[in-house]
């Protein structure tokens, strides 16, 4: 056994940036054996980058890590496996055509004599795994790809642990588990805690926080804000910390007056039907609302709003537009100039933007058509339009010529949004905006949603962030398995009765 | 309890069935064609029709065998065919008939597959380029090669080697090629059943995962080609064995038939999902097709257009199995007739395009300050990404353009050298256009070489010498053109077939249409007017000199102009971006793929006027060039980014080169390989400079 004083793992300043964007900012943190400690912050604040640094997908551009007080240089993720640490990563890193068993094991999995794959060391070892971590209802023959996304997420973790680690990351490991799940894991993590396993517990819920883990880091804008004992601090607190502001400084003034009374919504929808994800969803948007779409991850959000865009074809169900009912076989349907529905999607890097073309390339493509003469682009209209675009946006106007590769993520967002202002729609999907932008960024997309709203525009907004929903919206709409289970407004609208419905509608105790 | 055990292993059954379902329908269709076999032939199957089919099906399996690898993790390898080719010669030309030399040559032969296979793995696991383009690129190195050694067929294999692989192990109860097919399947369970054989299946089926796990991918990637190179060398020495001496071009012709026998062997193209067993399946499977053929006295010339068809209908039949894209496009399309008929009325409101109206735009932009000094400085300034793509293939040009004056002096280089290469420029000029706009959708078109010679086959057929009969015979076989290409696209995005694979195996197509239209003979005339166009006189230039100053601006002008040029290069970057701009994918695509059918008819037409004939063969010079000036041009590999005029520049040095070599003593194989290494260098570097 090691001194106790020294930690198991320590992470002494380090950097890294992506092209333009500062992912980490001279970091340090430490944590000792037997301690859960969170990582806390926002979306793009850096936590994942700390994981991926310390599994060794990435490497840092400067700082030092420690483990157990021996410098080391964690260059791939065996290295990282051979000084004990274990990961269990948010996208979760199973391979789809592999069984169960042969996942748990990879890439160590038990030989025979003459140096070949022992299947049946295999069976036994995966079997005793599975009882080991309750997970026998699982079937190890099964290949990955035919799991849902719990289960996937419950192997995930199984198999860190099972890797027997010294050091643990776990990197938002409740994100797609339900209530009675979450309580297997805080079993598991009891247990190493007992041995003496140093982990780190990345999450958003601030309730499992509390319950897991001893002391928190807060990372901002890749930089480390407050390290301190859990007890030691109020949720008002963290959140304030979290964020670098107060909650109430943040959000723009939502609007007063009730959506609805008279005329039709701006865009409507009734019962939509699509296999395995949408089971009747029915509501309406008004012009001049910010309504709010809440849910854990995979309860059918995002295939909703896919499906709002013409982006999914829907089994069934109907959608209508001013009262007017309309039929989208495409996104192309969805951006014309008459229906002007637009979509933020979730991940800017492979839905959002083409990072190597240039950022007026990237505006302008939904609206090519009303450049174009005759097949000709009328370069000098298409310049003027984007660039009175990006200025109310305040991006500098080298977008117009330089990739989009080299500006800030959060500049990449605005160009990911300005792509759809640019096309004057009224109607606009948002799919977690803020995901991996800066604090400031943030600020400027809340006031724009603001904006849009009080020129008349309708705003649906899903955000992982549950108190962006609710300082943002007049309406939330809760997400479960691909039904709508609650709508929340005015005083009901809080992030406990948010997250209450997003696990399931269960009794509020076993939340807080 | 026993009951219990007894049902647990029937799940497992039940799910390893499930999982293994490629291999069971490779099991299936194997089964269904030796049932029609033992049918349609009089007699009952003996014990030398079981030799003879596993004699003939050996070197098939084998390369087979080595490409599945490949697959499996992943990645594609089109050097397959000519690996063979050149290991079959060295051998052939080396071998003795002494037992020492035989161990000697089939250990080095398996050597050399290897050592091509490192190469490969190399760019494709440590530089990480595409691992088609290294496969394209070797493919020709090694063909450019192997015409150096043995520019006719020659050499000779020893008859007790052949006897070797095609005799009797036990007479009368087992056959050696059913001997060596058994080695091999044995060693390809044996590493199956071993960590880097999961971790060849993990690496295909997510490698980001697989490395996430610690699985080193990259290793893999590398022993993958390795170890397919040594598949190959087995191959060949069984083909070698057969053959009984060295063919430099023996196997050219094999791709076609290696991917039916991977995808008929229940392998997943995309990787993760497979084996080698279902392989060996695979290949006797399209050599029993073959045979049936052969039996029912078709003709020779459609075995090829089989092979392709049962190469597509394979892909289709394992697409048809899982949520295929042409399932979404069935919807889509119900979806599209029902907004058009069913919301005709809220139509004429909703579905109004606004144009910006001029007044509305406000002209004055923002003032940049990083845009300062002379115009001439802020247009370096806004241009500075499309110049460092397109200037180096001109300052090449200008270095080809330098030694050609060194070499030849100056009464060579002058205006009618200048004419010359310009004229002799338009082939690659227009073919670089359209294998350009198809790689920079991501994509590749290898339908080029039998569409140039079909379209020019076709031309001399309909007009036969008449002028008058050229004005309908053009556009006629220019249209054909078009509408091969819109099938490619058609088979790409309605049934996502891999571009690749979908223009191989038109290539395997039109060569048999071909034959069959031609008899295999060169038929018809070409008109004189067409051989002016191309070889006459205007104000000291050929007309087709000013047709390509016309070309390159039309050019120019679609790819930075028009909306569909966006889109092309949007598509290029990310489909799922593009889709969710508000961009056509699909119909954007097939129309790419018929513009570059379209590019190459007109080539076949030019190519007929300039050379006054049309042979069978006459397109086959032309497919790597045109990657290579796409390459060399300054066009992304991966899609996404490239310039016409680049490309221009490209075809122009690419031309100037291949005249400077045929005018010094260098042997026109040697520009084959030049041409490879081309692209691997013109791969390299842009690949540096696309990461900022």
């Amino acid at each position: 056994m090691s001194d106790p004083k020294t930690p198991a793992i320590e992470v002494i300043s380090a950097s890294k940036r992506y092209d333009a964007t500062i992912a980490l900012d001279d970091v340090s943190m430490s944590i000792h054996e037997g301690e859960i400690h969170a990582l806390l912050g926002e979306n793009g604040a850096g936590k994942s980058t700390i994981v991926k640094i310390l599994s060794g997908l990435v490497q840092a551009d400067s700082g030092t890590i420690k483990v157990f007080g021996v410098p080391v240089k964690l260059s791939t993720p065996q290295v990282a496996h051979r000084l004990g640490i274990q990961t269990a990563y948010q996208e979760i890193s199973l391979i789809p055509d592999l069984t169960v068993g042969q996942n748990m094991l990879l890439p160590y999995q038990p030989l025979n004599a003459f140096g070949f794959l022992s299947n049946r060391k295999a069976d036994e070892l995966v079997k005793e795994h599975l009882q080991r971590y309750k997970l026998e209802s699982v079937s190890p023959h099964t290949e990955v790809r035919n799991l849902d996304l719990a289960t996937r997420q419950k192997i995930e973790i199984a198999r860190a642990i099972a890797r027997k680690p010294r050091i643990l990351l776990l990197d938002e490991p409740t994100s797609a588990l339900l209530s009675s799940d979450v309580k297997w894991l805080s079993e598991l993590i009891a247990r190493l805690r007992d041995d003496g396993v140093a982990i780190i517990f990345i999450s958003h819920r601030l309730a499992e926080i509390r319950m897991f883990c001893e002391k928190i880091t807060i990372l901002r804008n890749g930089k480390n804000i407050a390290t301190f004992k859990t007890d030691d601090c109020s949720d008002e607190e963290i959140v304030r910390l979290v964020i670098g502001r107060s909650l109430d400084a943040i959000f723009p003034a939502k609007p007063t007056r009730p959506p609805g009374e008279k005329g039709y919504p701006a865009f409507s929808c009734r019962n939509l039907q699509l296999q395995n994800h949408l089971n009747g969803i029915s509501f309406d948007l008004w012009p001049g609302e910010v309504l709010g779409i809440a849910g854990l991850q995979g309860m059918g959000q995002v295939e909703l709003f896919h499906a709002l865009f013409g982006d999914i074809i829907v089994s069934e169900g109907t959608i209508e537009r001013n009262g007017k009912k309309i039929t989208l076989a495409s996104p192309v349907d969805a951006i014309r100039s008459g229906i002007g529905i637009s979509m933020v999607p979730q991940d800017r890097k492979t839905e959002g933007i083409f990072p190597e073309l240039s950022g007026s390339v990237n505006v302008s493509l939904p609206i090519l058509k009303r450049f174009s003469h005759l097949g000709w682009l009328n370069l000098k209209a298409e310049q003027s339009a984007v660039d009175m675009t990006l200025s109310r946006l305040n991006v500098h106007p080298r977008a117009l010529y330089k990739s989009c590769a080299s500006f800030s993520g959060g500049n990449q967002q605005k160009i990911s949004i300005a792509k759809w202002l640019i096309t004057g729609g009224q109607v606009m999907l948002m799919l977690d905006p803020t995901r991996g932008v800066d604090v400031g960024t943030k600020y400027e997309i809340y006031s724009l949603i603001g904006e849009l709203a009080r020129e008349g525009g309708a705003v649906l907004f899903y955000s992982s962030e549950v108190p962006e929903l609710v300082g943002l919206c007049t309406r939330v709409l809760v997400m479960y398995r691909g039904t709508i289970v609650a709508e929340l407004t005015r005083e009901e609208l809080t992030e406990e009765s948010v997250m209450r419905a997003a696990l399931g509608n269960v009794p509020s105790d076993a939340v807080s | 309890m026993l009951a219990q055990k007894n049902f647990f292993a029937l799940t497992r059954l039940s799910l390893n069935a499930r999982r293994s379902s490629g291999f069971l329908i490779a099991v299936v269709v194997f089964s269904l064609f030796f049932i029609v076999v033992n049918i349609v032939i009089p007699r009952s199957i003996s014990y030398s029709d079981i030799s003879h089919l596993a004699a003939n099906v050996g070197p098939l399996a084998l390369t087979a065998m080595g490409e599945t690898i490949i697959i499996l993790c992943g990645e594609f390898d089109l050097s397959a065919g000519p690996v063979i080719s050149f290991i079959n010669v060295i051998v052939a030309y080396n071998i003795r008939d002494r037992a020492d030399s035989f161990i000697i040559w089939l250990i080095a032969a398996i050597l050399i597959g290897a050592a091509i296979g490192a190469f490969n793995g190399f760019f494709v696991a440590f530089m990480r380029i595409q691992s088609v383009v290294v496969t394209l690129a070797t493919m020709f190195i090694v063909e450019g090669a192997t015409l150096l050694i043995s520019p006719n067929p020659g050499g000779n294999i020893p008859k007790s080697f052949m006897q070797l692989f095609n005799g009797n192990v036990i007479p009368g109860v087992l056959p050696s090629p059913v001997l060596v097919l058994l080695i091999a399947a044995l060693i390809w369970t044996a590493i199956r059943r071993t960590r880097f054989g999961t971790g060849l299946y993990a690496t295909g089926s997510d490698a980001l995962a697989a490395q996430a796990n610690g699985i080193p991918v990259r290793r893999i990637r590398f022993l993958a080609f390795v170890l397919s190179g040594c598949f190959y060398g087995a191959g060949a020495l069984f083909l070698s064995a057969q053959v009984g001496n060295g063919q430099p071009l023996i196997g050219s012709g094999m791709l076609l038939q290696v991917f039916a026998a991977v995808i008929l062997g229940g392998t997943v193209l995309s990787g993760g999902r497979g084996g080698c067993v279902g392989t060996i399946l695979g290949a006797c499977t399209i050599l029993m097709i073959v045979n049936l053929l052969l039996i029912m006295e078709v003709p020779l010339y459609y075995i090829t257009i089989a092979e392709s068809m049962v190469l597509i209908i394979a892909i289709l039949g394992s697409s048809f199995t899982r949520g295929s894209s042409i399932f979404s496009y069935v919807k889509f399309a119900s979806a599209k007739w029902k907004s058009l008929w069913e919301d005709r009325k809220a139509r004429s409101a909703l579905f109004h395009e606004a144009r910006p109206r001029l007044s509305d735009i406000n002209w004055r932009m923002r003032e940049n300050d990083e845009l300062q000094g002379s115009w001439w400085q802020k247009w370096k300034t806004r241009n500075r990404d499309t110049l460092r793509l397109v200037l180096p293939a001109y300052a090449f040009l200008i270095l080809i353009l330098a030694a050609t004056y060194i070499v030849f002096g100056r009464k060579v280089v002058n205006q009618n050298y200048v004419n010359s290469l310009l004229r002799l420029s338009v082939f690659l000029s227009v073919l670089g256009l359209g294998q350009g706009l198809v790689i920079m959708t991501g994509g590749f078109d290898l339908s080029i070489a039998q569409l140039i010679s079909f379209s020019g086959v076709l031309l001399a057929g309909l007009s036969m010498g008449s002028n008058l009969s050229a004005a309908w015979a053009i556009p006629v076989v220019l249209l054909m053109g078009a509408a091969v290409g819109a099938l490619n696209g058609l088979g790409i995005v309605l049934f996502s077939i891999p571009p690749i694979i979908m223009t191989m195996a038109m290539d395997g197509i039109i060569h048999g249409v071909l034959l069959i239209y031609t008899g295999g003979k060169v038929i018809g005339v070409v008109p004189p007017s067409l051989i002016w166009f191309v070889n006459g006189h205007i104000l000291g230039f050929s007309p087709s000199v000013f047709f390509l100053m016309i070309w390159v601006i039309a050019g120019i002008f679609l790819l930075t102009r028009t909306q569909f040029g966006r889109w092309i290069l949007a598509i290029g970057n990310s489909k799922t971006v593009a889709r969710l701009s508000g961009v056509r994918v699909g119909m954007t695509l097939i129309i790419t793929y018929a513009l570059s059918g379209l590019c190459s008819a007109l080539t076949g037409v030019l190519l007929a006027g300039f050379t006054n004939f049309a042979n069978l063969s006459m397109g086959r010079p032309y497919l790597l060039p045109t990657i290579a000036v796409v390459f060399v041009g300054g066009t992304l590999a991966t899609g996404g980014r490239g310039h016409y005029l680049g490309i221009f520049g490209g075809a122009v040095l690419l031309t100037a080169m291949g005249t400077l070599i045929s005018g010094t003593m260098i042997p026109i194989a040697a520009r084959d390989v030049i041409m490879g290494l081309l692209v691997l260098v013109a791969v390299l570097t842009i690949r540096e400079k696309a990461i900022p």
